[in-house]
């Protein structure tokens, strides 16, 4: 790890120590969270900006330069993982990496100035690895600012580059817009009937996007509230609204998405996971749009209360002690508590606290935190309690490896209506995530395995779902794996495919998320 | 291009049309939202500029039927074109609002209503600009839920690739799928073979329809009129739920129950700006409830330790500091017509609140609100009275006359020497009643704190100082007179009967004290009002033959010798009559 470089960090970020404290310790600082990320982005514009223009005027080898090369590298060391680190610009708009980064009136010649230096040669983004050297930069900037304006400035830009053998710098073309749903094709998103799209396909590439952008808000909301920092929504609620939209258009394809299992983020997809469920719940229900995105916001943030529980014990491989137990049971109140200490009492949204609160009470008032005085969950609290136990319980995760398959869960949970849960509610949850719940894997009557893709539309038919195959009648895997829909007749006017059996996928290790969200499972 | 004519050819003057006319639209749009800013949405320049946007708009979207711009920083863009470019600074641009947070493009439809356009101005307003707010134009739009304006952001609209956090799981539980499922196949085929009824795992109804092979529906889960009735009403009963009252609630559940101790510690460490809240909005029922909870839940609740109990005595008695008991005034400025509960929060303050709660009742206009706070500092003043009796140097009369009212009801005779001070109070309503309140409180002894009043500019305050002094419950040395009589031209501009009074007063209190002057009156040879110069002496002679001391009768003897005139002879009147 480097040492703190104060002379050159701290007029950059001396609005912030914390941060300061957190660039000083580079991409080891996982805890820099979405508001930093935007300060630390908005200051390598800045000083990309400043380098580019000292270059133009004075040269390379100016000692001008070595302050906003200090600056780049810092805050590149700061920002930089695994990846390189992207200033993009993209339809006019500047980005860091996938995030769309804020601007102010009086960030905007700034910005204006970059934007504008790109547009010029055609580069859409630059990438810098952590490892870009000072001198690095200096020769970027002396052949970016050679390059003559012009639509094959890009191209020369990076022959210039390979020649000079820059490793850690690169740039990209700009990506293309989805001409689809732009004011230019007449089909934009409209904003009470959701965004223009025409395909599963769109919903689910839409989707993914804006489910790992939920993601990315609730660890930072955990990050802050574990550093007990203030929590704020907006990221989440601009992702949770996007999502909305999608659920509206395409349920069953979003819900798809809940497929996904990854072992190493099962806190950040399992609450991602219980929004995209509860939502699509609360929508059966007959919630409004804005009431869905509020329900959706609670769910994302249901166990916010596990903030405050050590590390350790959150990510304990294995069984939890019962002293261990006493303190993974305090997270609902640790919930209501955290969200009241930072927010005040003001402005915690009682459905967000609600559901922090009562996720693990029960229909019949048992569960926990074991309160002095009853006390009946809220509506929403119990559609995100249906929520959260259906993939919990479908999940791997550190503290109880064995995941139930899909139809088994729905077994479950069946087993406790009227006593975890809210009978009605489980009726509904079945028509959301179908009967035969999607992500399930089936054998047909063809010998064929597939995995069921969303319910029918035909409630009559609620045992015909569409699926993938992902095997022939031989067990050969098909790559790419057809989608069928079960309703579909033969010449004869005799169903084609019929499900024979559910097949329990854990019994194999089998996990059917790459068939369903990620459209062909290759 | 517009969906008009999508699929067509515009030709030139057509895009120009439209072009000319989408700027006259958003000239008047940029116009409502200036006034909306600067004015208020209710005002009547904001409204009028209102109705010329919705006349042009709704013009516009007759005759194109749709409005589809591209924002490009502080410019809109409608076929390459700019159809707004604001001329100043960006921060007062409606595009680069946009813009800023990340709108790419925005349309307006045919049929777009005014209450639209509201709006959507009142969505572009930014109430809270930093980083850490909890929307932006974008999330604000969407709330709007508005049918015939829409927008995409620069995130919808690029190609991302797919986010690499969404990998199926490949280690762990689950593993990579093998290259054949002939072993699965196989054996699911076998098992469903030998199943009789179910097919699997899963619900039974699923397996059930699955075995009747034919279209049974979801047999058992159909949500029944009722059921459906039932949650909708819980649904609106939820939407209608007061959020504070609610999550307060949960609070005071976690208090209420024996919760892990570190649970608990947390939970009375969330209650003070817990109060501030509750202040601040007048919830003054909610706040008694939490704080009889933190009174009762030490003894009651066994999950509280020794540390907790104290920790709660803390937080109860942190409802005395100054900028929470300061809320006080928001509160009852917040909800003015609700007391209830709010003489039970008083009821908690300590005299530690008094100071502060001084300034807030220094700020109140609400006769009731006054009298909830004046009695509040009856109870707690009367052991910290210092703050009222500092506050008595305020200038606002009312202020003066309530702390007057307090300091009277905790019946101490000795702020009767402090309410004396307010004899230079400017306003004539608060000497009146300084001077009665010293008369309550203190019925007799020394008359000092009434002399103040004696040369009061009022009249009726001054014959009211003069007729309890002359009552005779009083006693006041020459030394404590001298001060206000010290102007004998003054004396002599006085009407007689106030003169007659004041020497009354002045006889009874002071006694022999005040010879020496009445000497002065009858003897005083520089005085040029001869016929006044005679009433007054008349006057000390009268008051000398009342005294009726033997000090008094050596002074009219005294005094024979030096007076003329209608003096000498009253004296000698009195001389002559003198009792043996």
């Amino acid at each position: 790890m480097s040492e703190p470089k104060p002379n050159l960090a701290e007029p950059l970020l001396i609005h912030d120590r914390s941060l300061t404290g957190k660039v000083a310790r580079g991409s080891e600082a996982g805890d820099i969270v979405d508001q930093q990320l935007h300060q630390l982005g908005t200051q390598l514009v800045s000083q990309v900006n400043v380098l580019l223009r000292t270059v133009r005027s004075h040269g390379g080898a100016n000692t001008a330069l070595d302050r906003p090369v200090a600056a780049i590298r810092t805050l590149v060391e700061a920002l930089g993982h695994e990846q390189a680190v992207v200033l993009r610009v993209q339809e006019g708009f500047v980005f860091l990496g996938e995030q769309h980064l804020k601007t102010t009136s009086a960030q905007m010649p700034i910005f204006g100035s970059f934007i504008d230096a790109l547009a010029a040669i055609g580069v859409g983004g630059i990438a810098m690895q952590k490892t870009t050297t000072d001198a690095e930069l200096r020769r970027f900037a002396e052949l970016f600012v050679a390059i003559l304006p012009g639509p094959t400035g890009v191209e020369t830009l990076r022959t210039r580059l390979a020649e000079a053998a820059l490793d850690n710098i690169s740039i990209e073309v700009p990506r293309q817009a989805r001409k689809d749903d732009t004011a230019d094709s007449g089909v934009i998103r409209n904003a009470r009937a959701g965004p223009a799209v025409s395909s599963h396909g769109q919903v689910l590439q839409r989707a993914r996007s804006a489910y790992a952008r939920a993601g990315t808000a609730l660890d930072t909301l955990n990050q802050n509230a574990r550093s007990g920092g203030k929590i704020h929504f907006r990221q989440a609620k601009r992702a949770i609204q996007n999502i909305v939209d999608l659920l509206l258009k395409d349920p069953a394809t979003v819900l798809g998405l809940t497929t996904l299992r990854s072992h190493d983020e099962y806190t950040q997809n399992h609450s991602v996971n219980v929004a995209l469920l509860a939502m699509a719940l609360a929508n059966r229900v007959g919630y409004k749009k804005l009431d869905l995105a509020d329900v959706g916001l609670a769910a994302l943030f249901h166990d916010v209360g596990k903030c405050t529980i050590p590390l350790e014990v959150l990510n304990k491989p294995g069984e939890f002690t019962p002293d261990e137990w006493v303190v993974m049971r305090t997270h609902p109140t640790e919930g209501v508590l955290a969200l009241v200490g930072s927010r005040g009492l003001g402005n915690t949204p009682s459905r967000m606290a609600a559901a922090a609160f009562e996720h693990h009470l029960n229909f019949d008032g048992s569960g926990y935190p074991a309160l002095a005085t009853p006390r009946r969950q809220t509506l929403s609290s119990r559609i995100i309690a249906v929520a959260d136990c259906y993939d919990a319980m479908t999940s791997a995760r550190v503290y109880r490896r064995q995941p139930l398959a899909p139809p088994n869960v729905l077994r479950y949970l069946l087993s406790k209506s009227g006593t975890l849960f809210e009978p009605t509610l489980l009726k509904y949850f079945i028509t959301c995530v179908g009967i035969i719940p999607i992500g399930t894997l089936v054998l047909l009557d063809t010998g064929e395995l597939a995995a069921v893709l969303r319910p029918p539309e035909d409630k009559q038919l609620a045992e015909r779902p569409v699926v993938r195959i992902i095997s022939g009648a031989d067990g050969a895997r098909l790559d790419p794996a057809p989608e069928v829909d079960l309703r579909e007749l033969d010449a004869g006017g005799a169903y084609a495919r019929s499900i024979v059996r559910l097949v329990d996928n854990t019994d194999y290790h089998v996990e059917t998320s790459r068939w369903i969200s990620t459209g062909s499972g290759s | 291009m517009s969906e008009t004519q999508a699929g067509q050819t515009l030709s030139e003057s057509d895009r120009d049309d439209e072009v000319a006319s989408a700027r006259l639209a958003f000239r008047e749009l940029d116009k409502a939202w200036r006034a909306t800013r600067t004015y208020g949405i209710n005002n009547a320049v904001t409204k009028r500029f209102f109705e010329q946007l919705e006349t042009l708009m709704i013009a516009h979207l007759e005759r194109f039927l749709v409005l589809a711009v591209i924002v490009d920083r502080a410019v809109l863009l409608l076929y390459g074109e700019s159809v707004y470019n604001s001329e100043d600074t960006l921060g007062e641009s409606l595009a680069f609002r946009l813009y800023g947070d990340g709108v790419r493009e925005v349309r307006f439809e045919h049929g777009v209503s005014p209450q639209d356009l509201h709006d959507f101005i009142d969505a572009l307003w930014v109430r809270d600009d930093s980083d850490g707010a909890d929307d932006d134009v974008v999330t604000r739009l969407w709330a709007k839920d508005l049918a015939t304006i829409s927008f995409v952001t620069a995130e919808d609209i690029v190609q991302a690739p797919w986010s690499q956090e969404l990998v199926p799981q490949e280690h762990g539980f689950f593993a990579t799928p093998p290259p054949s499922f002939g072993g699965v196949v196989e054996r699911e085929k076998q098992l469903a073979a030998s199943a009789t009824v179910a097919t699997g795992p899963g619900p039974a109804a699923a397996g059930e329809n699955l075995r009747k092979g034919g279209p049974s529906g979801l047999v058992g889960f159909e949500v029944k009129d009722y059921e459906r009735d039932l949650l909708e009403r819980e649904l609106a009963l939820e939407n209608a739920l007061d959020s504070d009252g609610f999550v307060l609630g949960m609070l005071r559940a976690i208090l209420a129950s024996q919760l892990p101790p570190d649970v608990l510690t947390r939970a009375l460490a969330t209650l003070p700006p817990v109060f501030d809240v509750l202040l601040a909005k007048g919830r003054w029922p909610a706040l008694v409830e939490v704080l009889a909870l933190l009174e009762t839940a030490p003894t009651v609740n066994p999950g509280f330790e020794p540390t907790h109990g104290m920790l709660a005595q803390r937080v109860l008695e942190s409802i005395n500091v100054p900028q929470r008991v300061a809320l006080f005034e928001t509160g009852l400025k917040a909800a003015p017509e609700r007391l209830d509960g709010l003489a039970g929060v008083c009821a908690r303050l300590t005299s530690a609140a008094v100071a502060p709660l001084c300034g807030v009742l220094a700020n109140l206009t609400d006769e009731e609100h006054r009298a909830a706070l004046r009695d509040t500092l009856i109870r707690l003043g009367a052991e910290n009275p210092e703050p009222v009796l500092k506050a008595l140097a305020d200038e606002r009369p009312q202020y003066v006359l309530d702390l007057m009212a307090i300091i009277v009801a905790w019946q101490q005779p000795q702020a009767a020497s402090v309410l004396s001070m307010l004899a230079h109070h400017a306003d004539r309503s608060v000497r009146k009643e300084a001077l009665a309140s010293i008369a309550r409180l203190h019925q007799k002894g020394d008359g000092a704190p009434l002399l103040a009043f004696v040369r009061d500019p009022e009249e009726e305050v001054r014959l009211h100082a003069l007729r309890l002094l002359a009552s005779g419950r009083f006693a006041a040395s020459w030394e404590s007179w001298a001060p206000h009589l010290a102007d004998k031209e003054a004396l002599l501009e006085q009407p007689r009967g106030e003169n007659r009074m004041l020497f009354h007063a002045l006889r009874v209190t002071a006694r022999d004290g005040a010879i020496p002057l009445w000497l002065k009156l009858i003897e005083g040879r520089s005085w040029k009002q001869r016929q006044k110069k005679e009433e007054t002496a008349l006057l000390a002679v009268r008051e000398l033959i009342a005294l009726s001391t033997q000090r008094a009768w050596q002074a009219l003897e005294h005094a024979q010798k030096g007076a003329g005139g209608a003096v000498k002879k009253a004296i000698a009147d009195a001389l002559q009559g003198r009792p043996s």
